[in-house]
């Protein structure tokens, strides 16, 4: 970016690590018993960051289509298990469902923003296509397990009225219709909600960072603008993907509701 | 047999065979080798005790869940090659619990209307629905009561009447007097005869009360023959 931007020292983060110690020591003081978890957690941010760093570094030195493909298909699948864990319950196939769904949408948004908002050249340039789909998938993952954990709780807990329409002739699809319409919309809720504050509660991590970086504030929002809109989209796009795709595995041709198909899993607490 | 009244409209007489049915709760084998055949006109009664897998069997019969084996035909078609909501239109599933969701009582009863394989509209059913209200002692002022808030006997009615709306051939009749004091169970009892006896349709009738079995129905299957144990 910009020459204004200070490079940090190995000792400034030796400083830096500072400010977990008062963390810790709050835990200690308190009795709350985080500081070995605190502990851990500052050493796997250090080493993940870190790799992140090298990976990012040798992928941007590479300039290879190659090189943008293999890590972004590792970044799809991460979130893929990310949106499927995050929900309390799971089918077969869900994880696999979970990256098709963030792979299509994924790739779709990151051409438009790229290629023909920005106009980077060419529009895989890992500059741009790497964070950008980073941020695509990191705020679409919550909206997406969202509407896959309503879809599936209610056709668990609620197959009951399911079975009920499909007794009455309706067709799979009015049966399950009303089900993945509300999904769709409890997923689409949090990045309503976030627009609705953007700018007032916070500044979005890109912003703040392009403004560290010592871009004009008013170009840094208008990126932000587009992340909004961009993020919207995929967020969109991605919960009508998991509906459809679940709704296709939990009924089959009979039009019934394969309730069996759904297991519940640990939560491990990131949503609800 | 019912014997028929002179009708002017009589109804072509339709078929509903089920042949070496085995049926399972999960991976749970519950019963086995069942076979029954019931025409329009007709009801027979399934008698077995709790947990021996009747409303399993009716279930399976209206295709809300696989059957391990055995075939089902309607007409001489089975379900696949009919379409299993048309199919469903036909053999009406009445379920002893039946669930509602908060909506009012009216939307449950249009809402069905909206469906693909029903050919008929609301319009045309709205009389029928009204005048069976009245035989089975619900009021029209409930139509707008909140679905979920009606008894348990008062959505058991309810739900005999929406499923009969659409003309259906043939019920699959789960328990259909289990939660009703004894005057309403004698009106549902006289609504399916009745229809019955004028070949509207046939029926599947499920219960453990064997007396109230052998009232009703024309033959009963006791389901202990084919039962392979264990209790649910």
């Amino acid at each position: 970016m910009n020459a204004a931007t200070i490079a940090l020292t190995p000792l400034d983060l030796c400083i830096g690590a500072l400010l977990v110690v008062i963390a810790g020591l709050v835990s200690v003081s308190m009795g709350l018993k985080l500081e070995r978890s605190l502990l851990l957690a500052s050493v796997r941010t250090v080493i993940q960051l870190l790799l992140v760093g090298y990976v990012l570094r040798w992928i941007f030195d590479l300039q290879h289509w190659a090189g943008v493909l293999g890590l972004t298909l590792f970044m799809l699948y991460v979130a893929g298990r990310a949106a499927v864990k995050r929900s309390g319950r799971r089918y077969r196939s869900s994880i696999m469902d979970a990256f098709l769904t963030l792979s299509i949408v994924g790739y779709i948004t990151l051409f438009l923003v790229t290629a023909v908002i920005i106009g980077s050249e060419p529009w895989y340039a890992p500059r741009y296509a790497i964070p950008i789909l980073g941020m695509i998938l990191g705020n679409s993952l919550n909206g997406i397990s969202l509407s896959l954990d309503t879809m599936l709780e209610y056709f668990d807990e609620r197959s009951d009225l399911v079975d009920a329409d499909l007794a009455l002739g309706a067709t799979r699809w009015e049966a399950a219709q009303p089900v993945l319409q509300e999904s769709i919309r409890k997923g689409m809720i949090p990045i309503i909600n976030s627009m609705m504050v953007v700018g007032l509660v916070s500044l979005p991590g890109m912003m703040t960072g392009q403004i560290i970086a010592g871009n004009d504030p008013l170009q840094a929002v208008q990126y932000q603008i587009i992340v909004m809109f961009m993020i919207a989209a995929a967020t969109s796009l991605g919960c009508i993907g998991t509906a459809y795709l679940g709704y296709r595995r939990l009924f089959d041709e009979c039009h019934r509701l394969r309730r069996e198909r759904i297991t519940r899993i640990k939560s491990t607490g990131y949503t609800h | 047999m019912v014997v028929v009244e002179a009708q002017e409209t009589k109804v072509p007489a339709h078929h509903l065979t089920g042949s070496q049915l085995t049926i399972s709760a999960g991976n749970r084998p519950l019963l086995q080798g069942l076979d029954f055949h019931v025409t329009t006109g007709e009801i027979i009664g399934l008698w077995g005790v709790s947990g021996c897998g009747k409303s399993t069997l009716l279930r399976s019969i209206a295709g809300l869940q696989p059957l391990l084996k055995g075939s089902i035909e309607l007409d001489t078609q089975i379900p696949d090659a009919i379409g299993w909501p048309t199919y469903r239109q036909m053999v009406r599933y009445i379920m002893q619990r039946p669930a509602f969701s908060s909506e009012t009582v009216e939307h449950h009863l249009t809402h069905m209307f909206s469906f693909d394989s029903v050919t008929m509209t609301y319009g045309e059913a709205r009389s029928t629905a009204l005048s069976l209200m009245a035989r089975a002692g619900l009021s029209t002022d409930q139509l707008h009561e909140k679905a979920s808030n009606l008894s348990e006997g008062e959505q058991q009615r309810f739900n005999l009447i929406r499923g009969l709306l659409t003309e259906p051939c043939f019920l699959l009749l789960d328990e259909p007097t289990s939660s009703l004091d004894p005057e309403s169970a004698e009106a549902v009892e006289a609504i399916i005869l009745d229809g019955a006896a004028r070949d509207q349709w046939g029926g599947l009738w499920v219960s453990h009360d064997r007396v109230q079995l052998e009232r009703v129905c024309d033959r009963v299957i006791e389901l202990a023959h084919f039962c392979l144990g264990g209790n649910t």
